[in-house]
Formats: C-alpha cells, structure tokens, sequence
C-alpha cells in the first residue's frame, strides 16, 4: 500500500507539472494580452510600455521560467484589472464557497444516487425500476441552468421557501444543490444500478447464496462491497467536477464561488486571473483523482497489491 | 433397495428457462434417487441440464428459470415446498455447493479465511471459534501454511488454491450433502486428481453423499458409484458406473465412451457423435437422441419408457425394452 500511493503521487506531480505548463502555453500564446487589454484608440508606444510592465517583452522560456518558479511558490500572480491584489488572496473566498456547495451538493447525489440505483437493480424490471430510471434519464438531460431558474420560480418566486441567491444559512443551500447534484445525482444512480446488476450475476454472489448466507447479507454485505469500487471513482471525480466547474449553477444563484469568479473575470479580461482559476482546478482535479486511487486500492484489494 | 438409505430423491423434476424464443424445458421429468454415502456422477455435455438438475434442488436457479413441476425429496422432506428463508438455512448446513470457477467464486474484496468463517458464523451461532475452525478447514484441504493463507486475498492464490478454498467452504458447517459442479473443469489434470483424492478423504471424514457432475467419463469411473447420463434434459440411462461402462445400454453412453481415448488400441481419429444435439426450442417428439441415432428405428418417434435392464440399471431406450 505504502509504494502504492507513493507511485501514485510521483505520477501525480508529472500530471500538475503538464497541465500546468499547458495552461502557461494557452493562455500566453493564443491572444496578446496587451492588445486585449488596451483601448482601441492606444498608441504603438502605449502598447509597448504595457508589454513592459506586464513583461511580455521577455523570451517566452525566461517567462516559463518565472511563471514556473512562481507556481512553485504557490503565487499565482497579480490581478492585471484589480491593480495590487494577488490572484491567491482573490481566489481563497470563493474556493470555500465553492467547496462548500460542491459538498452540499454531492451529499444531495451520493444520498439520492446511490439508493436510487439500488433499488432500480434490486427491482430489476419491476416498476419501482421504470421510475427509478425515469428519474435518472430525466435528471441527466435536464441542463443545470434551465432546472436552477425553474426551481427559482417556483420554490422562491411562488412558494416563498427558500432564498433565491446568495449565501447565508442552510436554506441558501438546498436550491443550488440540489440543482447542482441533479446530473450528478442521474449518473451515478445508473452507475449504481448497472453495476449492481453484473455483480448480482456473479458467481461469487451464487457462492454466497450456497453457502446459505440471507438475501440481505448478500447484497449488503458482498455485493454492495464490489458495487462501491466505481461508485467510488465516480464520487471522488465528480467532486472535483463539481467545485470546479459549477460556472452556469454559481451565476444563477448569484453564488460567490470559483465559478462566478472566473465569470467576472473574463468579462473584465483579466487573464491572470482566469489562469489561476483554471490552475486551481486543474489541481483539484488531480489531487481528488490521486484520493480517489489510493481510496480505491483500500476497498479493492487486487488494485493494492498490484 | 432399502429405502431408508435414500437421502435424496428427485421425481419427476421439472425446470423451465424462459428466453426470448421461448420456454427451453432445460430439466425435462427427470427421476433419481441418492443413497446416504453414495456418490452419484450427472454426465452430459453442455446444456444437457445436468446444472440446472443440481441448482433446481438448492433453488439457486437463475433469473429466468423456476421449477415447474416434480419433487426434490431430502430427509423426507420436499425442499421445492421450502420458503425461500427456510431454503436458506438448508444450503450451507445440510446442502452445500463447490462450483464450477474457482476464479470467480469467491470474493475478491474479502479474505479467504473470512469467506470461509463466514458459513461457520452464519450457522453454527454458537461454534467457539470461526477463525481457528476456518484455519483447520485450510488446513485439512491441505493448503500450506492455513494461518498465512488465511489473510489471502482470492487473487493471490492459485486456481488449485481457490478451489480448494471452496471445498473448505463446503464441508465447513459438515453438511450431510454436498453438489460439486463441475469443481475440477478450471483445474490442470495433475491439479483435478489431487482434487479428486481431497474429496475423496472428505467424504470419508464427513460420511457426505455427492452428487458430481461433469462431462468427464474418466472423474466418473474414478469417484462415482452411480451414474446418470443427462441428454436434452432427460436422463437417459442411469446405473451403478461399473454396469452402465460396461454394458452400456443406451446408444447415447454408448457413443460417449467410444469416444474416450484409450491406453490399448491407438485409433488414427477418436470416434465422435455426428450431428448436434437438438435445439432447445425444436425437441422432437420422440427420443431426443434418434436424429444422432445409428439404431433408430421406427419406435423412436415415441419417447421410450425407463426400462430396466437389470434391477439398478435403468435405460430409456426402445431397444431395452423387451
């Protein structure tokens, strides 16, 4: 176990260190900042000076450089719109929102999800099946944006329960996410549902039930135990997913979080800001895949000793 | 016969597949009897029922399938009247099964041991100590080092090891009855025969009656007293192993053990059975072995009577009858 996960931070790091000079390459050589950022009427020396400033007039090598050295330091840069806030101070608030939603969020799909899917598999063509699956198909076509204003008018507009935006108590919570975990909540309950399934056919649960052990030891004991492993992986991934890219669910419920913020901010250009954005959650990303792995190799014991 | 001595008696058994063609008949009237101590071998070839005969008694038939219609008489008692909670407290205690895959029988998120311990918790409440009952069990199975196999996972042991893990499994609350399907198909030769020999000295220790089925003549000469020999559902001769291998009376036995390969005369190709065996959804009428029948005569139109041939040999075959 203890090669393993040290294995699987090397190959991490090698992950961080590509992407992160993917981003550099991106966001450096696809547009000149300068131009964008200057008004129409600016003069060549205008132009010039800012490149300076910015120090876009360097080699792009001694810029990686810098850039690399920087992110090795955890500094992410200047704000180039909000003069002398550093992109790490901005970004720390939001990132608690985020994270805090995201969680709200995938305890509303992992407590919906998970038993959706069992019972589906457990009423295998029955009706609770059919519903179960309605559910599902009709949670994963449903686009966030669409079910965040319905839930809006409905629940704030009409009925007068909940807040409708921003943060506060509890009751902030339930709209954006439940909103937020709904195509998270439909995929993983025919995760649930399909894995379950194969597993109930196999022979070792045959063996199970030779050995005389009752139905629900069965399927709560040895077939929801291998069920877990993708639900696991599922889980764990779409966290990151959901922390780093709830952009369209933060905007609709006016939510301060990583989302709103990169929206801001490439509405206002600010490059550096989005940079680090896309940074952070590439880093997320990564370290919940890592998580995920080494939670993987706890709960299935062939992926541990290999 | 004394009829005391039958632990099991299957009459008139019937199991039905529901696919999307239709109903398969997969177990079609079949009739034994299993006396206490005694090994029975089920031959056939693939989709012959033989399987789904031994997993209509356990009631762990698949989705699709259920017993339509017969009795499975164990301890003169009809397991198919069992609800299923009742069912379960006769597999594993008094029935118990070694499947077919070592590979994937058994768990592969738990240890072995604990799979084994299990059974034992499950049934005897009271038994002192699950664990150390588990490492003799490894132990008796002859598995090296029980106490350190014990904490294997299944996919660090080997296919001889695993299977081995079942038997331990299947005599581990020392039922009076055990089904081995096909135990020893996944198994290399040398492996099946230490197998055999371990089953063997189980059955001794734990006074077990067997019920094997294989399509293996060889196992069956080897282990078996009694045979039934299962084609498209039916069993069509059944007898002591040393009557039915040398007087075979069904033209189906007979074919099967012509087609074993044997140590004295060396024939360029091995005779073989021409023709497929039916489909299920196009039985014929009559003896489901006449299309492939070199004797077939106008008779077998007409599903033939169990006929014996001598008091424990029985073949359902027009040509038995006399």
């Amino acid at each position: 176990m203890k090669w393993y996960i040290l294995r699987r931070v090397v190959q991490s790091a090698f992950v961080l260190i590509a992407v992160t000079t993917m981003i550099f390459v991106l966001s450096n050589f696809l547009a000149d900042p300068a131009v964008i950022l200057l008004p129409e009427d600016a003069q060549k020396e205008d132009y010039e000076r800012l490149r300076h400033d910015l120090g876009l007039d360097r080699p792009a090598i001694v810029r990686y450089g810098i850039y690399m050295k920087a992110l090795a330091t955890g500094d992410l840069g200047e704000s180039i719109r909000r003069v002398g806030y550093k992109v790490t101070d901005l970004i720390w608030t939001p990132l608690g929102n985020s994270a805090k939603l995201a969680l709200a969020a995938m305890i509303f799909t992992v407590c919906t999800g998970l038993p959706l899917g069992i019972i589906a598999a457990l009423n295998r063509g029955k009706p609770l099946d059919y519903i179960s699956r309605i559910f599902a198909v009709a949670g994963l076509v449903t686009p966030g944006w669409w079910l965040g204003i319905i839930m809006i008018i409905l629940f704030s507009v009409k009925l007068r329960l909940l807040p409708a935006a921003g943060t506060g108590d509890i009751k902030h919570y339930i709209l954006p996410a439940t909103v937020l975990g709904t195509h998270a909540m439909a995929g993983l309950a025919r995760l649930a549902r399909s894995s379950m399934l194969e597993i109930l056919d196999s022979e070792y649960i045959k063996m199970a039930r030779a050995k005389g052990l009752p139905w629900r030891t069965v399927v709560w004991k040895h077939a929801l135990r291998n069920a877990l492993i993708p639900v696991v992986t599922f889980s764990g991934l779409y966290f990151a997913l959901l922390i780093t890219q709830a952009i369209t669910i933060e905007v609709v419920f006016a939510w301060p979080g990583l989302g709103r913020l990169m929206f801001d901010s490439l509405g206002s250009q600010d490059y550096v800001v989005v940079q680090g954005t896309i940074m952070l959650a590439a880093f997320i990303v990564v370290m919940f895949n890592l998580l995920v792995d080494i939670t993987y190799g706890w709960i299935d014991p062939r992926i541990r000793y290999t | 016969m004394n009829d005391k001595d039958v632990i099991l008696s299957v009459r008139n058994l019937q199991t039905h597949l529901r696919t999307r063609r239709g109903v398969v008949k997969a177990v079609d009237g079949v009739s034994f009897d299993v006396r206490r101590g005694e090994t029975l071998g089920i031959v056939g070839e693939s989709g012959s029922g033989k399987s789904m005969t031994a997993f209509s008694i356990v009631q762990l038939l698949p989705r699709v399938g259920r017993v339509v219609g017969g009795e499975v008489i164990f301890n003169g008692e009809d397991l198919l009247k069992k609800s299923p909670r009742e069912m379960e407290k006769v597999r594993g205690k008094h029935v118990s099964m070694v499947l077919q895959d070592p590979l994937t029988s058994l768990n592969p998120v738990f240890r072995t041991g604990d799979q084994i311990a299990e059974t034992i918790r499950h049934h005897l409440k009271d038994a002192p100590d699950p664990k150390g009952k588990a490492v003799e069990l490894m132990r008796q199975v002859r598995i090296p080092a029980p106490a350190t196999a014990y904490r294997y996972y299944p996919h660090q042991m080997s296919g001889g090891m695993r299977q081995r893990v079942l038997g331990a499994i299947g005599v581990s609350c020392e039922p009076e009855f055990l089904i081995a399907d096909e135990p020893t198909s996944a198994l290399d030769p040398t492996i099946q025969a230490q197998y055999l020999d371990l089953l063997k000295d189980l059955q001794k220790q734990y006074n077990l009656t067997i019920i094997f089925i294989t399509h293996d003549f060889g196992i069956v000469a080897t282990i078996c007293d009694t045979v039934a020999v299962m084609y498209a559902g039916k069993i069509v001769e059944t007898g002591p192993v040393r009557d039915v291998f040398q007087r075979p009376s069904h033209p189906y036995t007979e074919a099967l053990l012509k087609s074993l390969p044997s140590l004295e005369e060396k024939p360029k190709r091995l005779p073989s059975i021409s023709g497929q065996p039916p489909m299920p959804h196009e039985m014929p009428t009559g003896c489901r072995f006449a299309p492939r029948c070199p004797y077939k005569f106008d008779k077998c139109e007409e599903y033939p009577p169990d006929t014996h041939v001598s008091p424990t040999h029985i073949s359902a075959c027009w040509r038995s009858v006399k």
